[in-house]
């Protein structure tokens, strides 16, 4: 990887915390839609008494998500939620109540074929973590039909603030090995890697030690950023280039994200929880947060609701759901968590302070660091005077949407939003021909 | 639930925006604040080398600096701005060009050409194509030629470091080094011949043939040797002379990502390389001319090749130059390469200035030089965009 910077680890205050159980709130509104595709259609009634794991939501279009009950309790309202990817989405208003009759988990199933797997996947309602994400069943039947050679098991710690990757992979190792396996014996790929930081060598020999007898091969790459990209897993790993604005398959690599791969390894009998699409394990961390560290959170909980639970030291200007350098900030506390919750950030004033943008001074950051290439300065000026052919020519879809540019520019400029809105023109201008 | 209610936010008084939601660096400032500090750390050395001689310079072109840049604000009605005034690092760096002993109209007319053309008028940071201080210091250097090349510059004497008079100066006996040579009662300051000197005298004191052996001992006995180059103590310009303040002030600017080393690397290595196989002409007498290879010459078991190349390295206004000047943002290219090239360019030009045409301040015309290429650098070094 050319590119890229080792960001400061200064603000993972949560690493080396333990996995806390966020107790059941009051209330949940469980999203019909976690992923990028169609809700599901809620198949449950006010009144009704659900227990865990029973369906709230049928999936009646291919591209829908069956929606598990995260908890036992009584269905108050079908109402709608935001989520911090989606407006609008229907959800069932849920107040847990204890006891109960539990639904039967997932059968541990015989996963011949790959197509046992992904319905597996997709019986559990497991999003697919990936970048746009048609939910996990969906993306390994694309995967099987296009045929690929190199399945990627995508461990990198990723962005800055949240540590929940490495805490995962600590104490899901052996399951995860053992999904890989098993995609690799159905997807019939040629390799198998489990990518893992070189920061931490303690987990790598482990890693080394645990894959000796399995067909998974440990790559160990640097902590350098956004390296944990599935752009710049392809590349690093396989040495094959995604075209630009392409996803992994399109060099013959599926890049499975370690939360899918937990998730999958659940869903599969493989592990305790026998219901992985119930529970987000979150990072919850931020300058205004009184107790930051690693919360499994049940899916429909609102962020307004976490924040209550883990303190708030300082007033809260910013709530970013996700990263801080990919993350999305809700205008509403009221937003609830889904599957794909990885982060939440809150950050007080002083941690939010960006000056205003100044001049450009050419010193190059954005394009010496840009991990594929681009010239973000160009592509501002492009987007600013708006000469769309100009973003065609500098190939504006191969953004990654990494955040780096703005993250080293001096001057403050905006160089990310305007290589992502460039980004979105092209490729909707490409899918439209 | 021990979360005070009015820390939590409501909906709609949350800030949004696009990511990322951290940031490198705070803004502007550390850019014109890592130039200054480096400039500073040049300036400083100057202090120890040339006394007050050298406060009095950097004061003056500072000042005028400021003042320049504040009236040019005034008048193009912009709004004042620290973050974005460049004008300190300016009259900084303009002062380390300068030898100690310029009359005040020198800085003075620097500062105009460097703020006010340079700078202001070329539409200020980032949009400049030359550096504003290399071009003050050569149009200075056309303007008052005497003064900037004189045939005797001084330099502190041993113990009158940063307190001695540099007007209370007396040549320095011929053979003796600066080190070796405890100033009498009522000197504190030796005159010196400058480098360039130096390498005129080697160039032009050819004997009637050229004797490899006596072209040798005319540049072991005629140029100062690189550690007195190299530490400030042959006298040179305030910021300058002393190449060890450069360097540290350029691995302070490497610290904070503003010079890389591929630049370095060009530009020492090609310089070295120019050093090593540029043929001098001398005089073989009656007006006839020979080329000689110094930079190759292994004369009595004596370093020759190497104690010349040394000279080129560490004399004159190169390490000023390549560790200082050209890490500036908006004049130096964006791309890796382009950083390698651009320094290669800097090094070749020094030499070829300093040896073939023997021009006064080559590095600051090898560096406008390069800076004149960049846009063309950046074009061809164009990075490839993944997966194209």
């Amino acid at each position: 990887m050319t590119g890229g910077i080792s960001l400061p680890r200064r603000d993972d205050s949560t690493r080396g915390r333990p996995l806390i159980d966020l107790e059941l709130p009051a209330e949940l509104r469980v999203p019909m839609l976690q992923h990028d595709g169609r809700p599901a259609t809620v198949c449950v009634d006010p009144g009704q008494t659900v227990a865990r794991g029973q369906l709230l939501g049928k999936a009646e279009h291919p591209a829908a998500l069956p929606v598990l009950s995260p908890a036992d309790g009584r269905v108050l309202a079908i109402e709608v939620v935001d989520t911090a990817r989606a407006r609008d989405v229907p959800a069932v208003r849920l107040r847990p109540e204890s006891g109960g009759p539990i639904a039967d988990g997932a059968p541990a199933a015989e996963a011949a074929c790959v197509n046992d797997i992904a319905a597996a996947a997709e019986a559990a309602g497991l999003a697919g973590h990936a970048r746009p994400d048609p939910g996990l069943g969906n993306l390994l039947r694309a995967a099987a039909g296009r045929g690929i050679q190199d399945l990627v098991i995508n461990a990198l710690p990723g962005e800055p603030m949240l540590t929940t990757r490495e805490l995962l992979l600590n104490g899901m190792l052996e399951p995860v090995l053992q999904v890989a396996e098993r995609l690799h014996a159905t997807l019939a790929t040629r390799h198998v890697w489990l990518a893992i930081s070189s920061a931490d060598q303690a987990l790598a020999r482990r890693a080394r030690r645990l894959s000796l007898r399995r067909p998974v091969r440990v790559a160990v790459l640097p902590d350098r950023y956004p390296q944990h990209h599935p752009v710049m897993l392809t590349l690093s790993i396989t040495g094959r280039e995604v075209p630009p604005g392409g996803v992994p398959q399109d060099a013959g690599t599926l890049v499975l994200e370690l939360e899918a791969a937990v998730a999958l390894a659940g869903a599969l009998g493989l592990t305790e929880e026998p219901y992985p699409a119930a529970r987000a394990v979150v990072t919850v961390t931020g300058p205004a947060v009184r107790r930051p560290g690693h919360y499994r959170i049940p899916v429909g909980t609102s962020l307004a609701e976490v924040l209550r639970r883990v303190g708030c030291s300082r007033p809260v200007v910013r709530l970013v759901e996700g990263g801080p350098m990919t993350g999305i900030a809700v205008d509403d506390p009221e937003v609830v968590v889904t599957q794909r919750t990885t982060g939440i950030l809150a950050f007080d004033s002083t941690g939010d302070h960006v000056p205003d943008p100044g001049p450009c001074v050419r010193c190059g950051w954005c394009q010496e660091d840009c991990p594929v290439g681009l010239d973000p300065q160009r592509l501002l000026d492009a987007f600013e005077r708006e000469l769309r052919q100009e973003a065609l020519r500098l190939h504006a879809e191969a953004c990654l949407a990494c955040g780096l540019c703005s993250y080293v520019c001096p001057s403050s400029l905006p160089l990310a939003p305007a290589a992502g809105a460039l980004r979105q023109w092209v490729a909707a201008r490409r899918s439209g021909r | 639930m021990d979360a005070r209610s009015d820390y939590l936010p409501a909906a709609g008084t949350l800030r949004l925006g696009p990511p990322p939601f951290i940031r490198g660096l705070p803004g502007m400032l550390p850019i014109t604040m890592s130039f200054s500090a480096a400039a500073a750390v040049a300036l400083a050395a100057g202090v120890v080398l040339f006394g007050w001689q050298a406060v009095r310079v950097a004061a003056i072109s500072t000042a005028s600096a400021l003042l320049l840049e504040s009236v040019f604000n005034a008048l193009s009605g912009r709004s004042r701005s620290w973050s974005e005034s460049h004008a300190l690092v300016v009259g900084i760096l303009l002062a380390c060009t300068l030898p100690p002993t310029v009359s005040w109209r020198v800085p003075v007319t620097g500062a105009l050409i460097a703020v006010l053309v340079g700078q202001a008028m070329s539409g200020g940071l980032g949009n400049y194509l030359w550096h504003p201080v290399a071009l003050g210091r050569v149009f200075v250097q056309v303007l008052y030629h005497e003064e900037l090349t004189p045939e005797r510059w001084p330099v502190l004497a041993r113990g009158r470091l940063l307190w001695g008079d540099l007007a209370m100066a007396e040549p320095l006996p011929p053979l003796a080094t600066w080190a070796s040579s405890p100033p009498p009662p009522g000197v504190e300051a030796w005159t010196l011949t400058p480098p360039v000197e130096h390498l005129r005298a080697v160039l032009s004191a050819a004997p009637g043939e050229a004797a490899p052996g006596a072209m040798a001992a005319l540049i072991r006995d005629l140029l100062p040797p690189w550690w007195d180059t190299l530490t400030g103590t042959a006298g040179g310009a305030v910021g300058e002379a002393c190449g060890l303040a450069v360097i540290a002030a350029g691995l302070l600017l490497a610290w904070r990502g503003f010079l890389r080393w591929r630049m370095v690397l060009g530009a020492v290595l090609a310089a070295a390389l120019a050093a090593a196989v540029l043929p001098v002409h001398v005089r073989v007498g009656d007006g006839m001319h020979a080329p000689w290879f110094p930079g190759l010459m292994a004369a009595d078991h004596a370093p020759v090749g190497a104690a010349w190349i040394a000279f080129h390295l560490t004399a004159g206004a190169l390490l000023f130059v390549v560790f200082i000047l050209a890490p500036d943002p908006s004049s130096s290219p964006l791309t890796s390469w382009g950083h390698l090239f651009f320094g290669a360019i800097i090094g070749v030009l020094t030499i070829l200035l300093r040896v073939v045409a023997g021009i006064p301040a080559d590095a600051f015309w090898a560096l406008l030089a390069a800076n004149t290429l960049v846009p063309l650098i950046d074009r061809l070094t164009r990075r490839r965009v993944l997966g194209t």
